[in-house]
C-alpha cells in the first residue's frame, strides 16, 4: 500500500514537473505534445469506462469528443467566452447525444452494438461536414479561448496544467466509480448481463447511465482539444478517431484505471518519434499493437502490474 | 387452500413449430418445496425462464404474491422477491466468491420491499448478510477464492447461493445437482432442505429419488403441459405419469 502511494506521488510530481523540465532542456515544443497526450488520455479514459468496465464496444466514441469540441468552438465563435458556459454546453450536448444514441444502441448486443454506434458516429460526422455556417468540411478556426480564471490557455504550459487537472479529476472519479456498488454492478453486467439482470440489477438503465457519463467526459476532452488547437474539424468525429481511442485503450490496458493514460502516452510518443523517420509510422505502431495483444493481453498496465507484483 | 404464492395460468410459448409451453397451469404455495419433473425437452427450463422473466410468454399470466408480473423485466421480478439459479453455472469472472454474494445482496437492497426484514444498505450489513449466505451454502472458508479455483460442486453451490442472497420469497432452482457426484448432491440436498424453513422453492431436478425425498408436491411436465400435480406418493402412482415419464426410468 505504502509503495503504491509513493509510486503515485512520484508520478504526480513527474507530471507536474514536466513543462519546466522540458523548457530547461530546450525542448519546449514538446510541452504541447504533452498537452495533446493528456487530452487523448481523458478521451481514452472515458472510453475505458464504457468499453473496459461497461463491456460496451462503442465504435462511435469520437463523435462525443467532436460534439463537445463543436459546442465549445461555436460558443467561442459566437462571442461567449465563459468557460462555465462552455462546460455546460459541452456536457449538455454530449450527454444528450449519448442518451439518444445509447437508448437505441443498447437494445442490441455484440457486433450489432458495434455497428450501430459506428453508424451513429458517422451520421454525426456527416452532420458536422454539412453545417456550412460553422466551417463545414473545412472546420472552424477560433481566435479566442475559454475564459477560465484569467488563465491564458494559448500558453502550452498553462493548457497542460488545466488539462492535467481535468485528467486527475477524471481518474479519481473513475476509481471511485469502480469501487462503488454501482460500478461493481456494471462490471458484473459486463461479465454476464443475464445473470446480473436476474439478480435484480437494472442492466439497461445502468448501462445507459454509464454510456451517458462517458459521452459527457469525452465531450470535455473535445472542449479541451479546441482550446489547445484553436480549431475543430469534422475529422475529430470520424470513425478512425474512435479507432485510435480504442487502440490506445488496448495498448494501455482495458479496464485498468491507468489504461487510457498509458495508451495515449505510448501511441502519441510512437507517432511523434516514428513520423520523424517514416511517413508510414502507422505500419510500425500496428506491430506494437500486435505485440501487446499477443504478449500482454491486459495491455501495458497489466504488464506493469505483473512486474510490480514480482 | 390458501391463495398460492405463484399462480401461473394458461402459459404459452412457441419456438417455431414447437410448443415449449402449451397452456401451463401451475400453483406454488407459500412455504412448500415444489418439484417440477419431466423428460428432457419437456419445457422445464423454458417455463422457468418465463417465470423469472428471461423469456416473455406468448400468452397466459404469471401472478406472484398477488401482483401480475407477466410483463415485468427480470430485475423487477428479482426485486419483488422472485429469484432463480441457472442450469449452466453463470458467474462473474472478475469477482471473488464473497464479491458475488455481496453483489447479489446489494442488487436488491436499495429496492427492498416495504416491511422486509432489515434491508442491507450499508457496507457492513451487506457484508454480514453475504457471509451468512456463504455459511448457508458451506463456502465461508472460500470467501476470497477466485471463481476458477472452485470445484464444480462449489460453483454450483455459489450459483444457488446467488439466488438466495437477496432473501427471496420464492426461489427457482434449475437442476442444482446437475453434474454432481454423490457427496456434492447430498450437500446440495441439505442446502435445499434448510431452505424449507424460510422460503418457498420451485425445483427442477432430474434426480427423481432426490425429488421424492425433498418435495412437498411434485408437478410433472410433458411436452409443454402439466400432466399431474400433487404429493409425491400420489404422483408416483399416477398411471399417466408412469406411462409418460417414470416408466422409462
Amino acid at each position: 500500500m505504502n509503495r503504491r502511494v509513493l509510486a503515485l506521488g512520484a508520478i504526480v510530481l513527474a507530471l507536474l514537473g514536466l513543462p519546466p523540465l522540458m523548457q530547461a532542456m530546450g525542448a519546449g515544443y514538446y510541452v504541447s505534445t504533452a498537452g495533446r497526450i493528456v487530452v487523448f488520455a481523458i478521451a481514452a479514459t472515458s472510453l475505458n469506462l464504457v468499453l473496459g468496465y461497461g463491456g460496451m464496444v462503442s465504435f462511435g466514441h469520437a463523435a462525443f469528443v467532436g460534439l463537445g469540441a463543436y459546442a465549445t468552438a461555436i460558443l467561442i465563435s459566437e462571442g461567449v467566452a465563459g468557460a462555465g458556459w462552455h462546460l455546460l454546453a459541452t456536457v449538455g450536448v454530449a450527454s444528450l447525444a449519448a442518451l439518444v444514441i445509447g437508448a437505441i444502441s443498447l437494445r442490441t448486443r455484440g457486433v450489432y452494438f458495434i455497428m450501430i454506434t459506428l453508424a451513429f458516429g458517422q451520421m454525426l460526422y456527416y452532420l458536422a461536414n454539412s453545417i456550412k455556417g460553422y466551417g463545414g468540411d473545412e472546420g472552424l478556426n477560433i481566435r479566442g479561448r475559454s475564459a477560465l480564471f484569467g488563465l491564458d490557455l494559448k500558453d502550452a504550459g498553462t493548457f497542460y496544467y488545466v488539462a492535467l487537472a481535468v485528467l486527475g479529476a477524471t481518474l479519481v472519479a473513475l476509481q471511485a466509480f469502480v469501487r462503488s456498488a454501482f460500478g461493481r454492478a456494471i462490471v458484473a453486467t459486463r461479465d454476464d448481463d443475464v445473470r446480473a439482470e436476474a439478480l435484480g440489477v437494472a442492466t439497461y438503465r445502468y448501462r445507459l447511465a454509464v454510456f451517458v457519463a462517458a459521452g459527457a467526459v469525452a465531450g470535455v476532452a473535445g472542449a479541451l482539444s479546441v482550446n489547445q488547437q484553436g480549431y475543430v474539424s469534422p475529422a475529430l468525429l470520424h470513425w478512425t478517431q474512435s479507432g485510435t481511442l480504442m487502440v490506445m485503450l488496448i495498448l494501455g490496458g482495458v479496464a485498468s484505471i491507468w489504461g487510457g493514460v498509458l495508451g495515449a502516452a505510448v501511441l502519441v510518443v510512437l507517432e511523434e518519434t516514428l513520423s520523424a523517420y517514416t511517413t508510414h509510422w502507422e505500419f510500425w505502431t500496428g506491430w506494437v499493437l500486435l505485440a501487446v495483444v499477443i504478449f500482454a493481453r491486459q495491455g501495458l498496465a497489466g504488464l506493469m502490474r505483473r512486474n510490480g507484483a514480482r | 387452500m390458501s391463495t398460492p404464492l405463484l399462480d401461473v395460468r394458461g402459459l404459452r410459448k412457441r419456438f417455431g413449430g414447437v410448443m415449449a409451453s402449451d397452456g401451463i397451469d401451475l400453483q406454488v404455495i407459500e412455504g412448500e418445496v415444489h418439484a417440477l419433473i419431466g423428460p428432457n425437452g419437456a419445457g422445464k427450463t423454458t417455463l422457468l425462464a418465463q417465470l423469472a422473466g428471461q423469456l416473455r410468454a406468448d400468452a397466459g399470466s404469471i401472478v406472484f404474491a398477488g401482483s401480475d408480473v407477466t410483463r415485468l423485466s427480470p430485475h423487477a421480478r428479482a426485486r419483488q422477491g422472485l429469484a432463480r439459479s441457472f442450469q449452466i453455472t453463470r458467474l462473474f469472472r472478475s469477482f471473488d466468491v464473497l464479491g458475488h454474494v455481496e453483489l447479489a445482496v446489494q442488487a436488491v437492497a436499495r429496492h427492498a420491499r416495504a416491511g422486509s426484514p432489515s434491508p442491507a444498505r450499508d457496507r457492513g450489513s451487506v457484508q454480514a448478510q453475504a457471509r451468512e449466505v456463504l455459511a448457508e451454502i458451506g463456502l465461508e472458508a472460500r470467501a476470497a477464492a477466485s471463481i476458477d479455483s472452485l470445484s464444480h460442486g462449489e460453483q454450483r453451490a455459489l450459483e444457488v447461493g446467488l439466488a438466495l442472497a437477496s432473501r427471496p420469497r420464492l426461489v427457482l432452482l434449475d437442476e442444482p445437482m446437475a453434474g454432481m457426484g454423490l457427496d456434492e448432491s447430498r450437500r446440495m440436498e441439505a442446502i435445499i432442505e434448510r431452505l424449507r424453513a424460510r422460503t418457498t422453492v420451485l425445483l427442477i431436478e432430474h434426480d427423481v429419488d432426490a425429488v421424492f425425498r425433498l418435495a412437498d408436491r411434485v408437478s410433472v411436465l410433458v411436452s409443454g403441459s402439466i400432466i399431474a400435480s400433487g404429493p409425491p406418493d400420489s404422483v408416483r402412482q399416477d398411471s399417466t405419469v408412469i406411462e409418460a415419464y417414470l416408466g422409462d426410468e
